[in-house]
């Protein structure tokens, strides 16, 4: 693929969306007068923008550029991870779980996990945290600079390092903030980029009904029934019938609920955000704002993707996925391509800002909750506690400098070992799925005690590790990938034994956590207070409300529209 | 700090730039969507979009 050319107008458009974000830090410095300020965002984020922030902190551009990838892949089937594996879980965050985070008082997800139980699940929850998150934040760095080498044509190292330096002023300057506000500012930019490309896109292949036409010849040609790449339901009843490989039970089980409420409801990247909100009403509405835009975001990202592959089937050959070293294609370039094929001068420039500015969301986002985790759960927590707050300040702005520095360090560690992603992405599973068991058992089972929290959370990891040892995706050798103790099953794909471990995961842990619970000795109920449903009177909304503002209402709105969504493309 | 008032310039700023393109740009096939020059008609929606932020800003103050 040939180097895309910038006209000085594409890096003005460049140029004037680093001055506005580095802007923002500069007026929010002033501000940051507290940890709790520099490190919550002094609990003072309207509904809004936490709840568009809580949406972006997930849409960094791998993400973007992954779920196009997808979509050409497996058509609309991708739109699995919005409409199945996002949007109910946010429904069940806001709803049922934000009124423990927001109540408890707690600082971060680690801390809840510590006055819910003790020391000691925090303490995994926050070391295994604050490493994943660097190294996200690290991997999403090097993401960028390898994609602006083999697009632009600039320097790896300096791209990275001008990256890494944008998003260090800004954090250093607003703290957590000023990456709400940043996050908001992405959303608009992703927004304004990429739904003129799904226009160009859809006018190219003839409309709607042009796209089903070609996607069927791509369908039958790959030897799936015509409409595979359009039905998101119809074709799951075997994994063979799909191009995800990948069965309805493993599908609404393994995605819809163990991964997807796994990563909404305990991941504190994302649930950091409703937790700056400024009221509980706000926290709750939070999620539920993000999922109005997320059940409408495959029409932005997927469906570019499932344009590309139908314009790729066209005769005229102008429009070819570029070929992996391997001679596959390589699906991740489906952005890249559609922006230097359908976007003139100025739009290009727009296009490109909206990656960046999701690259660097994305590192943003895994920096400030880094720095919240490593300065309240671990320094204050163990290493110094009962120090001043000015102290605490101090060192979440040192956080801020040794996090990007290694992330700097981790971008340059995962282009020396190539398979660093799918190392994380395996711990990320390992670590996630069981997480959520906990949670719900912490915060809907009195009875749950905090030795069967931490073990079943040590047993859920483990059958993880285990599942993932004797389970190999087809046409993949053993290592990385699983089988490292037998290849007792073969899943279809990757997709499939993913869902799988995450299957194993969830059980494990909450089998064993109830087990132990069971013969151990629960907290009192006076120390339960504002943690367990039972303990805790649930927020009453404020009088005079409109219906359409109350979460439940709102939440049961979401899951109406999201399964018509379903039903309309199934 | 009001963030509508940001989102309101930045997209403005943007938007004027599109539409700076559009008069600059040499002419060609893929400045255009259904007849209409892309960076122009983009540029204009971008200019509205942030104007109405700004006013939704000034408005609630």
């Amino acid at each position: 693929m040939p180097y895309i050319q910038l006209h000085w107008i594409d890096y003005a458009i460049l140029a004037t969306y680093f001055a506005f974000v580095l802007g923002i830090g500069f007026q929010l410095r002033r501000n940051m007068r507290s940890a709790d300020d520099y490190l919550m965002s002094g609990r003072a984020i309207p509904a809004w923008i936490a709840g568009l922030a809580f949406l972006s902190a997930n849409l960094g551009a791998q993400e973007v550029m992954g779920m196009a990838a997808s979509g050409a892949k497996y058509g609309i089937a991708t739109s699995h991870f919005y409409w199945v594996g996002a949007v109910p879980a946010m429904v069940f965050v806001g709803v049922f779980m934000m009124p423990f985070y927001y109540g408890s008082r707690a600082r971060s997800v680690p801390e809840y996990l510590k006055l819910r139980f003790d020391e000691k699940t925090r303490a995994f929850n926050a070391i295994t945290f604050a490493g994943m998150t660097v190294m996200s934040s690290g991997i999403s760095l090097y993401a960028m600079g390898l994609l602006l080498a083999s697009l632009l044509g600039w320097n790896f190292d300096a791209s990275i390092a001008l990256a890494a330096a944008v998003v260090l002023i800004y954090i250093f300057l607003g703290g957590l903030t000023s990456a709400i506000y940043n996050e908001v500012l992405q959303f608009f930019l992703i927004c304004a980029g990429f739904f003129p490309l799904v226009l160009i896109g859809l006018e190219n292949v003839g409309g709607w009904s042009g796209l089903v036409t070609k996607l069927e010849v791509v369908a039958t040609s790959k030897g799936y029934v015509a409409g595979a790449y359009t039905h998101a339901w119809t074709q799951l009843s075997s994994p063979s019938a799909n191009p995800m490989g990948i069965e309805w039970f493993g599908m609404a089980m393994g995605l819809g609920f163990v991964l997807s409420f796994g990563y909404w409801c305990t991941d504190f990247l994302v649930v950091q955000r409703a937790m700056a909100a400024d009221s509980m009403l706000a926290a709750r509405k939070t999620p539920l704002i993000a999922a109005v835009p997320k059940m409408l975001f495959p029409f932005l990202v997927i469906l570019p993707g499932m344009i590309a592959i139908a314009i790729s089937s066209q005769a005229d050959g102008a429009f070819h996925l570029p070929l992996k070293p391997d001679g596959s294609l390589n699906y991740d370039m489906t952005i890249p391509l559609m922006l230097q094929t359908f976007f003139p001068s100025g739009m290009l420039g727009l296009g490109l800002t909206a990656l960046m500015a999701s690259f660097m969301s994305g590192m943003a986002g895994n920096v400030t909750a880094f720095n919240t985790v490593w300065t309240y759960d671990i320094y204050q927590a163990y290493i110094k506690p009962n120090q001043t707050d000015s102290h605490y300040l101090r060192v979440g702005k040192l956080t801020t400098v040794f996090g990007i520095a290694a992330s700097w360090a981790a971008a340059y560690a995962a282009m020396k070992f190539n398979n660093i992603m799918d190392l994380l992405q395996l711990v990320f599973a390992f670590v996630n799925a069981p997480l959520f068991a906990t949670f719900l058992l912490g915060m809907f089972w009195a009875r749950t005690s905090a030795h069967g929290a931490f073990f079943g959370l040590l047993s859920g990891t483990i059958a993880a590790a285990v599942h993932h040892g004797i389970s190999l995706p087809a046409d993949s050798v053993a290592g990385l990938k699983g089988g490292w103790i037998s290849t007792a099953t073969r899943y279809p794909s990757e997709m499939a034994q993913n869902f799988w471990t995450a299957i194993w995961a969830f059980t494990a842990c909450f089998v064993l956590t109830t087990l132990i619970s069971l013969v151990t000795q629960p907290k009192p109920a006076e120390e339960l207070k504002g943690l367990v449903y039972a303990h805790t009177e649930m927020p009453k909304d404020p009088i005079g409300l409109p219906w359409y503002q109350k979460p439940a209402a709102l939440g049961a709105l979401i899951l109406v529209a999201v399964s018509l969504l379903n039903l309309i493309f199934w | 700090m009001d963030l509508r008032l940001i989102i309101g310039r930045l997209m403005v700023a943007i938007g004027l730039l599109l539409i700076m393109a559009a008069m600059l740009i040499p002419d060609a096939i893929k400045n255009y969507l259904y007849g209409t020059n892309l960076n122009l008609a983009w540029g204009i929606v971008l200019v509205a979009s942030g104007a109405l932020f700004s006013f939704a800003s000034c408005k609630a103050k």
